[in-house]
């Protein structure tokens, strides 16, 4: 238990060394976090135009989450995949340490940005936009936005495992990120989808959190929105469930092949 | 002499036109951001529309979401032209060759403004496909020529954006800053009107701006003069043109003077 939290601590340091040499501070407030400002406000004034405040205030709540969502998606294939760019993957699956708390403390920071990028989009647009969202509600959804992130990041870590051998994983994360948009109802409800595309939706991480968040955002109890929790939680667990096996996978092939690349 | 110096100068624009287009075709990026990418773009915009009842948006979206992605690619790309350069180890020879940098710069901006002309084409047919929306283009030939100068308009601004590029290497970061404002100073799928006026005269020096009003107004056939919009665009040409023409000597004399790239 100590060495899987030594490991878990060690993950959490290499992440921040790693944000800090990526994203220096003029980057980081003078890119990143602009960026996911713009990015959020471009959708909200789409839904403006389409159905006023109404609209644009349900986009904002919806964007704001998928901009954590966005990075948690990311994050947790980035990590997989950085290993791999940097050639560092080979020594993590011949290393005698189990790689999950490693894996896990190198995404901690990924989701403290996550959950920052949504703070953000929060503080800057409500004013912005002059939208009526009460701070109280807001704060105590945080619970769900993080349960709704991670559910994203098991769905991350299950493409970043069946993408190991690809050179796509990034990519396809980027595009999925998008289509989420649409499946799961960030700009406009997606009940409004064809029943089909309904069905895809609410396979998806984030549909059934973003509802929850939405409910208690408009003054629901956590009791009233237990079961669109549950179900978050459950594909949560399902996602990671099949990350995990499709990874362990992926690590059993590369010990056998001593290769992990298809391309 | 002069006719021999003329036919140099189209054969080096026109080889480094067909280089960029083979690269470009053959990286990964061409169907994400070029097919997909587009295509939920326009998925997401039209959508909204017709949740928020405002199907006439429809077209408009439809136009900004192609000059979405034709933008995209053009600043996109612009960037990694030289950062692939730099990477490969050849910005220096490039520099250092009597060809000037920037007839090699746009042989390969105008390639990938030219392939980037999918967009347009894609998010027309996912909005035929997906929302059954009538998008028979009014007016083709005032949409045609719109077209045509609004990629002149992003071969110039590529030009411009490729000779700051040389003394950066945060292009990247540059691209990742400038898509959004980009798209919401330009009113790309959703109308101007929206922003405050002190935006204007930012939203006017954008040529997707006038890209944008003349596509929707010329596949709407709105009646309107297009003349304005074409002038702006000709003119931001000129200006992107002039100013990447006095960047590109700026660029050369601190590379010469410094006799290095690797110190940006």
């Amino acid at each position: 238990m100590r060495a899987n939290l030594r490991l878990f601590w060690s993950g959490v340091r290499a992440s921040w060394a790693d944000y800090m040499v990526e994203l220096t501070p003029t980057l980081y407030l003078g890119v990143h976090i602009p960026r996911t400002i713009f990015q959020a406000l471009f959708f909200v004034l789409i839904a403006k135009a389409a159905g006023g405040d109404q609209l644009a205030r349900f986009a904002l709540i919806g964007n704001a989450v998928q901009m954590a969502v966005f990075f948690g998606l990311l994050s947790m294939e980035i990590i997989i995949e950085s290993e791999k760019w940097s050639g560092t993957f080979e020594y993590l699956i011949a290393s005698p340490a189990h790689w999950l708390p490693l894996m896990l403390g190198k995404s901690m920071f990924s989701f403290s940005d996550a959950f920052l990028s949504t703070i953000v989009v929060f503080a800057v647009l409500i004013p912005v936009l002059n939208l009526q969202i009460s701070l109280v509600n807001l704060l105590a959804s945080a619970p769900v936005i993080l349960i709704t992130v991670i559910s994203a990041g098991a769905m991350g870590w299950l493409i970043g495992a069946i993408c190991l051998p690809i050179r796509w994983g990034f990519r396809i994360c980027n595009l999925l990120a998008y289509a989420m948009m649409i499946l799961c109802g960030v700009n406009f409800p997606f009940t409004a989808l064809p029943p089909i595309v309904q069905e895809i939706g609410r396979l998806l991480p984030v549909t059934h959190g973003l509802l929850a968040v939405r409910a208690i955002i408009d003054g629901a109890t956590y009791w009233s929105v237990l079961p669109l929790v549950g179900s978050e939680i459950l594909i949560a667990v399902t996602y990671s469930g099949l990350a995990w096996i499709a990874f362990g996978y992926r690590l059993k092939v590369a010990r056998q092949s001593g290769a992990f690349e298809l391309v | 002499m002069a006719t021999q110096s003329r036919w140099s100068i189209f054969r080096i624009f026109w080889n480094s036109f067909l280089l960029q287009a083979k690269d470009q075709v053959l990286q990964e990026s061409f169907i994400t951001t070029l097919l997909i990418q587009p295509a939920i773009f326009t998925l997401l915009s039209v959508g909204t529309y017709l949740f928020g009842r405002k199907p006439e948006f429809g077209l408009y979206a439809i136009a900004g979401t192609g000059l979405i992605g034709l933008w995209n690619n053009n600043v996109f790309t612009a960037g990694q032209i030289i950062n692939r350069e730099r990477r490969m180890g050849t910005l220096t020879l490039i520099l250092a060759t009597p060809t000037p940098l920037p007839f090699i710069l746009l042989g390969k901006s105008f390639a990938i403004a030219l392939i980037s002309l999918i967009t347009i084409g894609v998010t027309f047919v996912t909005g035929m496909i997906a929302f059954q929306l009538p998008l028979g283009i009014k007016d083709p030939l005032t949409f045609l020529i719109g077209l045509l100068l609004m990629v002149i308009a992003l071969t110039c601004l590529g030009l411009v954006l490729g000779c700051l590029f040389v003394l950066s290497r945060n292009a990247g970061e540059f691209d990742t800053l400038a898509n959004y404002p980009v798209y919401i100073l330009s009113g790309l799928t959703f109308p101007l009107t929206l922003l405050p006026l002190w935006t204007r005269p930012l939203s006017a020096i954008l040529p997707t701006t006038w890209g944008n009003i003349v596509l929707s107004q010329a596949a709407a056939q709105l009646g309107q003069s297009m003349l304005p919009s074409y002038l702006w665009l000709i003119s931001l040409s000129l200006v992107y043109l002039g100013v990447a023409g006095l960047l590109y000597k700026r660029v050369e004399f601190l590379a010469l003077r410094a006799g290095t790239l690797e110190q940006w």
